[in-house]
């Protein structure tokens, strides 16, 4: 199981959806820390707490997308996936934004 | 005087004295909590009337945000301050028991949060929005829905008093 922890092991100041806008990105999030391991069929947890706060299209980029790109279904997903924070609600959006995705054709 | 009525005299003056003592320390107590209780609910109060006076603080700086060309400063200003209002939604556990209140709050502050956020946000803010589009609209209605819940968590504790 791994673990990565947001601010510590990205960045304080996540922003944005795409790489092309820089490199804190929900995209680049997801291709660093969550892509890897997913596609091995590891599990991994990611810790939230600790930023500047969340914009909601970088959290849809990075988990949601995380379906789009992988394919995996999002059920699966979520069983590889612990999602930390001492914000209920800032887990339940994330768990959404995954349930909610679909795999890219 | 007799032995024994001096000892019965003693006995009814220790009664006396300790029913007295016991009796100022039940009143104080009672007191006391009954003290503690009303600050508990006027820190819910002003808690409340804070973090109304927060969403609309937010609410203007969203709507600018949203309706001029994309400001930097103010995109992490807005992240700042929401992250702030969620913190604070979620230490009012602290003050309050109202478990279902609470709970709307928290929820109604994170749908603010996505309301602002979830669209016409950082790399996807293209340009000014139109006045009347539907985000702002959005963002309108659950900065209302989010006042009103804080407002409620606030009078509900003078209608459990």
């Amino acid at each position: 199981m791994q673990t990565v922890n947001v601010a510590r092991d990205f960045t304080r100041f996540p922003s944005g959806r795409y790489k092309r806008n820089g490199a804190t990105s929900g995209e680049a999030f997801r291709e660093q820390f969550l892509e890897p391991p997913l596609l091995k069929g590891e599990d991994v947890t990611v810790e939230l707490d600790g930023t500047l706060g969340y914009g909601s299209s970088f959290l849809e980029e990075a988990f949601g997308g995380a379906v789009r790109t992988t394919k995996l279904r999002p059920e699966k997903l979520l069983s590889h996936l612990r999602i930390v924070s001492s914000d209920d609600e800032l887990v339940a959006e994330v768990k959404q934004y995954i349930l909610e995705a679909k795999p890219s054709p | 005087m007799p032995a024994s009525s001096i000892g019965g005299e003693a006995l009814t003056f220790a009664l006396n004295t300790a029913t007295v003592v016991i009796g100022w320390g039940v009143v104080h107590w009672l007191s006391s909590n009954r003290d503690r209780e009303k600050s508990r609910r006027e820190m819910v109060a002003k808690s409340a009337d804070a973090l109304v006076e927060e969403t609309n603080k937010i609410f203007v700086d969203a709507r600018k945000y949203h309706t001029e060309q994309r400001d930097l400063a103010l995109e992490t200003k807005l992240k700042v301050d929401l992250q702030d209002l969620s913190n604070c939604a979620r230490s009012l556990v602290m003050l309050s028991s109202d478990a279902a209140l609470l709970a709307t709050c928290r929820s109604l502050t994170r749908a603010y949060w996505k309301a602002i956020t979830g669209g016409h946000f950082e790399d996807e803010h293209d340009g000014p929005l139109a006045q009347r589009c539907s985000q702002l609209e959005l963002i309108a209605a659950q900065s209302l829905f989010l006042k009103q819940a804080f407002m409620n968590l606030k009078y509900q504790q003078w209608a459990n008093a």
